[in-house]
């Protein structure tokens, strides 16, 4: 990019490694209740260019976990271990100063709500310029010009005009438009998009989809696409990581989780789906109960007291990260499609009929 | 079910909503809309936000009224009740919400918010204790049909209870005074896959138990499929297409309804998403709609005709209707030709 770059630029030369490395990164919170551990041992590495889906129920951690990457959480009442190491870099020793250098300009995130990212007492010309004139160093008229330059590129129309109106101005998907813009605006290697689409209607969701996905390429940039619709990633990423009670407990490349999936909970995510493909009436398969509270979870597979698979052995131990195949790891006892996973549910299946409808807080829970 | 076999619950008829902008303008967001809903039977409303879908199901219920139109329950038109005649008729139609928590009282606990219309209904001169008894019945009963015990949660408060736990206790508050019609507005819209799964299959059950029938309203194409025995489709306060969920799905007649189907994302891995034609632009303003056929400015199909004439809903198939000039044919000639 731009010759008078700001930015930090005493990163070891690129060797064609990872991207990004996370090792047996641990977020804790402690709130009145105790200590509430979010993202537990969390490992993962990034190639440049890819885009990993991290996909997971409310409460899993994965917004905490990209959050945690960029240590963008409050420094009071957080505590973290493990290590982020970035361009091969170690982030976790930066001063916030420092990290500022990073923010925006190596590293950007698009969050779900794009009315509550955005200033509403602000007008978009000077948000989207602020990070260009900062980070850059540009003057104000060339900020300006690429700054319609960038509107253009993420299909608004009449760009120069929307430089002078405030979000309110701007519908839903104009709006995540805009923070779209803003997040590339250094030309950043690596982008969170959390939950970019949750917010928006299923024909601007695919619009704002087709529209990272097309900058990505261009900018051949890498993504980590926060999501709980393990449909909004299954056309759109390389690899996919589930989240549960803050672990990854599957993590394979994409067409490879959808065929081969080992762990019981990525099963049971995507049998819960409603599919537009299927007859009205389909019986959804249901995942009894609810995550774990996180201040005080299960002992054994945290996932266990919802398992239709789940054994004496799942309450009792926890089961570690696995590989099935290269690039494939997951955390059960008694993976799906195995002959241990087959004789747990037939075991079960024996015992139980069937699961129970509703289980927390129904008469009939355990 | 269809409509024709089915005696039909509710009838609207040409209901007009608009909310006055001052200047002789005004908001058009809902413009003539006609349907019924046949006894027992799942009707699915869907589009975008902003189609007018959540207006219709709340002037359905008279709250606000419709600036015109009829809409006939059981055969009584409700647009012409008075306040006594309408309040006494609202036990029969009830209404669950998008946001489980914020439509339950945070400071009351669950057993008056479920149990409370049974007090507001109370038969004249029942004594007191008795009525206690019969309310403490019901409300066990309905909580009960819910999935919840009464006993654990009777007590309690709102924030003690999950997304999916506080919309099971609206659930309960619409079933308690036995309704024929229950309208849904997003019930599951702010809930986990997971837990809205469990719900989806909880209306289910309940509409089989209770007999109920249901108008579903959701921006999810595949929640409303599965819930839903007929399905209309909404673009800017009109219906554009209504027919049986599965041959709407299958074999959409709307160009409209096609680009939503179209822009689903499937979970596989297989189908590349960008293939798909996505709808160009965004909604236009229910201000000043467009002339003739609403959707034409985004319409892949439009022509001239469709910018002067607005095209009316006509019965293509039974029970299944469009408003469109130009409707997706049928792929009648594909299917033989990949047959032979």
């Amino acid at each position: 990019m731009s010759p008078r770059r700001r930015v930090a630029t005493d990163y070891p030369v690129d060797d064609g490694g990872p991207l990004l490395e996370v090792e047996d990164l641990t977020t804790a919170f402690r709130t009145p209740r105790g200590r509430l551990v979010a993202v537990d041992g969390v490992s993962l590495t990034l190639q440049p260019g890819t885009t990993l889906g991290v996909v997971g129920e409310s409460g899993s951690g994965k917004t905490v976990l990209s959050r945690s990457i960029m240590r963008l959480l409050p420094q009071k009442g957080t505590e973290t271990g493990g290590r982020v190491v970035f361009r091969g870099r170690e982030l976790t020793p930066l001063s916030r100063k420092e990290l500022r250098q990073i923010w925006g300009a190596e590293m950007a995130m698009i969050f779900q709500d794009p009315m509550t990212s955005l200033n509403p007492t602000m007008k978009l010309g000077r948000q989207i310029t602020e990070s260009l004139r900062y980070h850059l160093d540009m003057s104000r008229n060339e900020a300006r010009e690429h700054a319609v330059a960038l509107l253009r590129s993420v299909g608004i129309p009449t760009p120069e005009r929307r430089l002078g109106e405030y979000p309110h101005q701007l519908s839903g998907g104009l709006r995540q438009r805009v923070t779209i813009a803003i997040a590339l605006a250094c030309g950043p290697r690596l982008l969170f998009a959390d939950e970019p689409t949750t917010a928006l209607d299923v024909t601007v969701q695919a619009q704002i989809l087709d529209l990272l996905a097309a900058q990505q390429r261009e900018r051949s940039m890498t993504m980590v696409l926060v999501t709980h619709d393990l449909s909004v990633v299954a056309g759109r990423t390389d690899e996919i990581a589930v989240m549960y009670a803050g672990r990854i407990v599957e993590r394979a490349p994409t067409k490879v989780l959808f065929s081969k999936m080992k762990m019981p909970y990525t099963e049971a995510l995507l049998a819960s789906l409603p599919r537009a493909d299927r007859p009205s009436h389909t019986p959804l398969k249901v995942i009894p109960g609810r995550p774990p509270d996180l201040v005080d979870p299960p002992k054994g597979c945290r996932f266990a007291p919802r398992c239709s698979y789940a054994q004496d052995k799942c309450l009792a131990e926890d089961p570690p990260l696995r590989e099935a195949s290269p690039g494939h790891v997951y955390a059960c006892w008694f993976p799906v499609g195995t002959p241990a996973g087959r004789g747990a549910l037939t075991a079960n299946g024996r015992a139980a009929g069937a699961a129970p409808a509703d289980p927390t807080l129904a008469r009939s829970s355990p | 079910m269809t409509a024709e076999t089915a005696v039909s619950l509710l009838d609207v008829e040409h209901l007009v909503v608009e909310y006055p902008l001052g200047h002789g303008r005004k908001v058009h967001a809902v413009s003539d809309l006609s349907l019924s809903v046949a006894e027992g039977e799942t009707l699915g409303l869907v589009g975008e936000s902003g189609c007018g879908k959540s207006t219709t199901g709340r002037a359905i219920v008279q709250l606000p009224r419709p600036t015109s139109g009829a809409v006939r329950f059981e055969g009584t038109d409700l647009t012409k009740l008075g306040g006594d005649d309408l309040r006494r008729l609202r036990p029969r139609l009830q209404m669950i919400f998008q946001d489980p928590i914020s439509s339950l009282n945070p400071r009351r606990r669950i057993e008056d918010i479920v149990g409370d219309p049974l007090t507001v209904w109370a038969p004249r001169g029942e004594e007191k204790g008795e009525a206690a008894s019969r309310r403490k019945a019901k409300v066990a009963e309905v909580l009960d049909a819910v999935g919840l015990d009464p006993v654990a949660v009777g007590g309690r408060r709102p924030h003690e209870f999950s997304g999916g736990q506080c919309q099971r206790i609206s659930i309960a508050r619409a079933l308690v005074l036995e309704p024929r019609l229950l309208i849904c507005d997003e019930p599951v819209s702010a809930l986990d896959v997971s837990v809205q799964a469990q719900i989806i299959n909880l209306l289910e059950a309940t509409k089989a138990r209770y007999g109920l029938t249901l108008i579903f309203i959701s921006h999810d194409l595949a929640v409303v499929r599965n819930i839903s025995d007929r399905v209309a489709v909404m673009y800017l306060g009109k219906i554009c297409e209504v027919g049986p969920a599965d041959e709407l799905y299958n074999e959409p007649l709307h160009h409209y309804t096609a680009a939503l189907l179209a822009a689903i994302p499937e979970p596989d891995p297989d189908v590349d998403p960008s293939k798909h034609v996505a709808l160009e632009g965004e909604l236009p303003s229910a201000v000043e709609p467009p002339s003739g056929c609403r959707f034409r400015t985004r319409c892949p199909r439009a022509e001239g005709r469709c910018a002067q004439e607005e095209p009316e809903l006509r019965e293509l198939r039974p029970g299944h209707t469009v408003a469109c000039h130009f409707p997706i044919e049928a792929p009648v000639v594909e299917v033989a030709a990949s047959a032979g």
